[in-house]
């Protein structure tokens, strides 16, 4: 199985092909897990270039996430315990408290599962100490979070409180997406950043790190 | 003009003596601080059937659901009329709970596969979605026979009385249009099906996803011809095809799978002289000439936090489309001062307003909608809406 062919499955959104594809490169050609990985982030970017310029719309990138899900499914045990598998850089993600969207939220988390950063995903509708508590447990450098209902952008606040309180909030940066919200609100609401949307979020997660 | 007419001149793209002003709903919450609280809430009385009747209570409050909504949407319409509406839109939502022990939430279940909430708005039900589950082509067989046989029959009948109660108490003071928010057939069918099912399907098996809408669209088309029956002429399809960057898929793909299903109901209203709009939330400006194949007579929401311009959307299908909203919901009508909240409805009748069909319309609804900025919405409509436009 070679590594074009991988990028070209993710590419094409073949979700049934993928899990077995990527089991042939693993156990048959041996390949690196993390050179199977480049390969298929090579095909998530370019996923998100054709959905940035309007070739692929929402289903396409939920469909590519359905596809690196079962890709991961077999990569995950393999790349487990390795040394470039330790030193990934954690991000929570969730939908914060009164919110049940997860479209979003799980998009970015496939986007940066395939960019090779380690994904604690603490689901929907999560209490601010709850974050509070995962940040300590796992020194994640990074929490995003998804709010798409007007109702629930105060949870932001809530949560960058909840940060400050413990202590944590200079460790962590905070990203925040939805419906509801732009880059002036979010930094009023006191997120570092804002993506509209998962392709955006990734990017805006890497720079945020170097930043 | 009275209320029905000023519509239905916007509607045949006609300019009527004002604008009209219209929101989608008034959510409970604000219906409570518009018309007072009544004694007792939803909550209250759904408190009190479970500790009655602790066996049965699934079936006794699956049965107070029709006189609930009746009366939600009833004073719903009173508050639309007492802050001053041209038209306010009611529509059955059709839902029953659901009885898990393992669950602390009040569940309900839809005739799509949807799981809801029924979470607590200040002592008002509030329905919100948290899970499909037609993930199977075995399970949308069942859903497919129910649809077709029981929830037809039974909710055909249902809407008739719902309507007719509703629009004989109203009628002489707003326009009652008929909508089925939260039920329409993209989302019910995307909703229904979870989002990564539908687009796994949507990309293996297309007609798959055809014969989910039009399935879907039959069931609305089947209601809808019932509110006819009961004198309903406006109907308000409820879409979400968007979201705040673009269109949940490709124009190519929604003129494949969806349009079929919107033709079949607009036909159908059409045939009957009635008219209907699309609502759809996001950033729909790929999807103008779309909603104009499909029959719609109007297209609601025109968001402007969507980055919706309402000048170019005038512009390409101001002579197709009667325009519906515009007035946004995260800021304008929450926590705006009034001058903002005139200068949106002022910039809002100026660009959409001319050559008249042109509704201003809050672009969606929710529970933190500020009533006395609903009120300045209405007041500006007026101040700066009759014919001719001076601005």
């Amino acid at each position: 199985m070679d590594f074009e062919k991988l990028t070209e499955l993710v590419i094409e959104l073949e979700f049934d092909d993928i899990a077995e594809a990527v089991k042939e490169a693993v156990e048959v050609d041996e390949k690196d897990p993390f050179d199977i990985l480049n390969a298929l982030t090579k095909g998530m970017d370019e996923v998100g270039r054709r959905y940035e310029t309007e070739e692929y719309y929402l289903t396409e990138l939920v469909l590519a996430g359905e596809t690196m899900k079962e890709a991961f499914k077999v990569l995950k045990p393999a790349m487990a315990g390795t040394e470039k598998s330790e030193n990934r850089i954690k991000v929570i993600i969730c939908t914060v408290k009164g919110d049940n969207h997860d479209i979003g939220k799980n998009l970015l988390g496939t986007m940066l599962l395939s960019s090779n950063f380690e994904v604690i995903d603490l689901g929907m509708d999560v209490d601010a100490q709850v974050i509070v508590d995962k940040v300590k447990e796992t020194d994640a450098k990074v929490v995003a979070l998804s709010s798409l209902l007007t109702m629930t952008v105060n949870q932001i606040t809530t949560v960058h409180e909840a940060l400050q309180t413990a202590g944590l909030r200079d460790k962590v940066k905070l990203i925040v997406g939805g419906a509801p919200l732009n880059m002036d609100l979010a930094k009023k609401l006191g997120a570092d950043s804002f993506a509209d949307d998962a392709v955006l979020g990734v990017r805006r997660i890497k720079e945020i790190i170097e930043s | 003009m009275n209320c029905r007419e000023r519509i239905l001149a916007v509607l045949n793209l006609e300019e009527p003596d004002r604008v009209p002003c219209h929101t989608i709903l008034i959510d409970a919450n604000n219906v409570d601080k518009i018309l007072g609280k009544p004694q007792i809430t939803d909550f209250d009385t759904f408190e009190e059937v479970k500790r009655d009747n602790p066996d049965n209570w699934v079936k006794e409050m699956s049965a107070l659901v029709e006189s609930v909504e009746t009366s939600v949407f009833s004073r719903m319409v009173e508050a639309a009329i007492e802050i001053g509406l041209d038209c306010m839109q009611v529509g059955f939502v059709p839902v029953e709970f659901i009885d898990d022990p393992n669950e602390e939430r009040n569940l309900l279940k839809d005739p799509f596969g949807r799981i809801w909430e029924a979470r607590d708005n200040e002592g008002n039900f509030n329905p919100y979605y948290l899970y499909g589950t037609t993930n199977s082509i075995e399970k949308w067989k069942e859903v497919k026979e129910n649809l077709k046989g029981p929830m037809t029959e039974k909710y055909t009948k249902f809407v008739k009385k719902f309507y007719r109660r509703i629009n004989k108490k109203h009628k002489d003071k707003i326009f009652v249009a008929v909508t089925n928010d939260l039920a329409g057939v993209f989302e019910s069918a995307s909703q229904g099906m979870g989002m990564a099912f539908y687009s796994r399907m949507l990309h293996k098996d297309p007609n798959l996803i055809k014969e989910v809408h039009e399935v879907i669209a039959q069931f609305t088309k089947d209601c809808y011809m019932s509110y006819m029956d009961a004198g309903a002429e406006l109907f308000i399809e409820s879409g979400d095809l968007a979201y705040k960057t673009g269109p949940m898929m490709s124009p190519k793909k929604f003129y494949e799978v969806l349009l079929p299903a919107y033709k079949m109901i607009t036909d159908a209203v059409h045939e009957r002289g009635g008219k209907i709009v699309l609502h759809t939330d996001g950033r729909v400006t790929q999807l103008l000439d779309f909603v104009v194949d499909c029959g719609f007579d109007g297209l609601h929401s025109l968001e402007p936090t969507a980055g919706v311009d309402l000048a170019f959307v005038k512009k390409k299908v101001g002579d197709k489309l009667c325009l519906m909203g515009n007035i946004d919901v995260a800021h304008i009508l929450v926590d705006a001062t009034k001058e903002e909240v005139y200068d949106a409805v002022k910039y809002a009748i100026k660009t959409g307003g001319p050559g008249g069909s042109f509704v201003v319309s809050a672009a969606n609804m929710h529970p933190g909608v500020n009533v006395p900025n609903l009120r300045w919405m209405v007041e500006a409509t007026k101040e700066f809406g009759t014919y001719p436009l001076n601005l």
